[in-house]
């Protein structure tokens, strides 16, 4: 049965063209206009796994609410198949989606739920349709749940009821919503591989909104990174954390996040863990390194790491900058202190310091 | 025990601190206000009920169950009793399903409706008299508006004389009290509606349901409970009131529309035999403990689910 779920669904993919959303402030209450969207331009690729990673206000949940049917886009166009959908109600999409609070039905049972969309969609008999939500519960290992009400499930099994609801469907695209913000910390690293592991299994175009870094690199076959209602790049999760477009990517992604230091008219950026003691960065013919002295502040230990912030001089303005030492460099260092660090030639990137988008790169 | 030990530092205890006194300080008005205002009437009623006590001669003498019996073998009562009922069921049947659809309507958003919510909630704050004497207008079996639309449009010829006829009068202290009390439910239901996490709607459209899908299969069973809680309080409103048929038609004619609080009324106090109007009043009760404790119930096994 998932082989032929998955060669229907080779041809299909999900793609929306200079969408633009605005949400018009309600008159009474004075608040002004909102751009939620802002022109954007992204298609997923058949079976791929697109992760729209931001934060909170950038538009991603409009946007998959926009792809969804549940919100109607100002200007532009949503096409899932190759066929515009826009105005199209929800139902005819041929979308599933699993809500941030995943939005069971207190009232029904979990095989009611399961069963809900089959049996809004009468294409099947009664028979087929137990037969078919039997399979989807038998895929997320549910099945001895199947009696039971939604109140009475934990978070993660909550969250495997709301997949098996969608899977029912056959839709084209999955459409998921921030569905580990529920769950604590522990569960939700088991959750964001069984959902890595359950997506491959089927197959199908994933669609998935996170603020969460880690889990758009964890799950993603590309990220798409919005600000401010656009798409600032989109790429796989190497592209956006070693190659950012901009600045915003720069530093949202990565954390500690990537240090900027202004020089001239460029903004030269380095992730931490390349910013290292002078003597654990080689150089050589091949391998040019830039020196900058450090002037160490505090120290952290995390995870077997140190982390050392401190202020750069030399490259360009004295900045605050973070290091990340992995255990391996076991140079002593102490607060007060200025040690000589250096960085890799090939590890630097350059932005305009205006307007933040990447440059070409300088002589230091 | 840390409490003792930092007490050297905490600052003193007030009074208002002190959350015995405060709960018995916060109950004791409305304690107060139930025992002078339901509990004594209410132990008035049940004595009354077992005497001879009329308007004319009060003094108290203890008959045991006659004013029982009297009322039992009495056909006026049985005809009310039936009345009421049907009177109850007739008018909850309207204001639930009006209810809901109001509720609907007040929750959906759109221009003006801010004057829509004030209509739907006007019959509500219209005080009952004041409404009923309109619509005696509006029945009224020479002058009334509604006899003179059908008659211009040509659907009457002479008039209905709504209030005249047994059937006609029936219908309209129904309708009348489901007017009334609509505005209620619809305010509860729409508490209800309000309630539901618009994420389950929106599951539902993604899943592929249509409008009365929703409706039925959603909003609808998440509903349930507020529209019970709605109806046992509409049902208990008609079922002791008799604001409506009293005003409009008196119980008339030939007590086609006495339900039994007017008759309980008509009989205590025109008729001036208390105890007879007490017993019958007393007869209410029982049904309506039964009723009450039917929809809890209900709304509990609802909300356990």
């Amino acid at each position: 049965m998932a082989d032929a779920v998955r060669a229907v669904q080779a041809v299909r993919s999900v793609e929306v063209r200079s969408l633009v959303k605005v949400y018009e402030g309600h008159r009474r209450m004075g608040s002004g206009t909102v751009r939620a969207l802002a022109g954007v331009d992204l298609a997923a690729e058949p079976g791929e796994y697109l992760v729209l990673l931001g934060p909170s206000g950038c538009g991603k949940t409009t946007l998959l609410r926009t792809i969804a049917g549940l919100e109607q886009p100002t200007e532009g166009e949503v096409l899932i198949d190759g066929q515009v959908v826009n105005g199209l109600p929800p139902r005819v999409r041929q979308v599933a989606m699993v809500f941030q609070s995943y939005a069971l039905y207190p009232h029904k049972t979990v095989r009611a739920n399961i069963e809900f969309p089959l049996k809004a969609e009468r294409s099947l008999g009664k028979a087929a349709r137990a037969e078919k939500a039997r399979w989807a519960a038998g895929l997320l290992g549910i099945e001895p749940l199947l009696d039971r009400r939604p109140r009475h499930l934990s978070g993660g099994e909550r969250q495997r009821v709301a997949l098996a609801r969608a899977l029912v469907r056959d839709p084209a695209v999955f459409l998921l919503d921030e569905p580990l913000s529920n769950l604590d910390a522990k569960t939700r690293t088991a959750a964001r591989d069984e959902l890595k592991r359950f997506q491959q299994r089927v197959g199908t175009t994933t669609v998935y909104v996170t603020h969460d870094q880690a889990e758009a690199m964890g799950l993603g076959d590309r990220i798409a990174v919005l600000s401010e209602g656009r798409v600032r790049q989109v790429g796989t999760p190497a592209e956006v954390y070693d190659d950012p477009a901009d600045t915003f990517v720069a530093t949202f992604i990565g954390a500690p996040p990537m240090n900027l230091v202004r020089r001239d008219d460029r903004l030269v950026g380095f992730r931490p863990e390349h910013l290292l003691p002078v003597e654990a960065v080689p150089s050589g013919a091949r391998a040019e390194r830039v020196t900058m002295p450090l002037r160490v502040e505090r120290m952290e230990y995390l995870s077997g790491d140190r982390h050392v912030y401190g202020t750069a001089g030399g490259l360009g303005a004295d900045t605050r900058v973070i290091a990340r030492l992995p255990a391996n460099v076991e140079t002593p260092l102490h607060p007060g202190e200025t040690h000589e660090f250096a960085v890799d030639a090939s590890r630097l990137r350059f932005f305009d310091a205006e307007s933040g988008v990447r440059a070409s790169a300088v002589r230091l | 025990m840390s409490a003792a030990e930092s007490s050297g530092r905490a600052r003193k205890v007030r009074l208002s601190d002190r959350e015995g006194f405060l709960a018995w300080a916060m109950l004791l008005p409305s304690v107060v206000y139930i025992v002078a205002l339901v509990g004594v009437p209410f132990l008035l009623a049940i004595a009354f009920a077992f005497s001879d006590v009329t308007t004319g001669d009060p003094s108290y003498h203890f008959v045991g169950l006659r004013n029982f019996r009297a009322i039992f073998h009495d056909g006026v009562f049985w005809q009310a009793l039936g009345n009421t009922l049907l009177f109850t069921a007739a008018s909850m049947a309207l204001i639930v399903v009006f209810g809901k659809i109001l509720a609907n309507i007040l929750v959906a958003d759109f221009q003006g409706k801010w004057f829509v919510r004030f209509l739907v909630l006007l019959p509500w704050t219209t005080p009952v008299a004041l409404s009923s004497i309109s619509w005696l207008w509006f029945l009224d079996s020479i002058y009334s508006p509604v006899d003179w639309t059908l008659r211009r449009l040509g659907l009457l010829h002479g008039n209905v004389i709504w209030l005249g006829h047994s059937g006609t009068a029936m219908l309209s202290v129904v309708f009348v009290q489901a007017w009334r009390l609509t505005p209620l439910a619809a305010v509860i239901v729409m508490a209800g509606l309000v309630a539901i996490p618009r994420d389950l709607d929106e599951a539902a459209r993604v899943d592929g349901a249509g409008y009365w899908r929703r409706m039925f299969e959603v909003t609808i069973p998440l509903t349930l409970p507020v529209i019970a809680v709605a109806a046992l309080f509409g049902a208990i409103m008609t079922f002791t009131d008799m604001t409506v048929p009293y005003v409009l038609t008196r119980g008339g004619p030939t007590h086609a529309t006495d339900v039994l609080a007017s008759w309980a009324y008509f009989r205590g106090i025109e008729g001036g035999d208390v105890g007879q109007g007490a017993a019958i009043a007393l007869f209410l009760f029982p049904i309506l403990l039964a009723a009450a404790i039917a929809v809890l119930r209900a709304v509990r096994r609802l909300g356990l689910r």
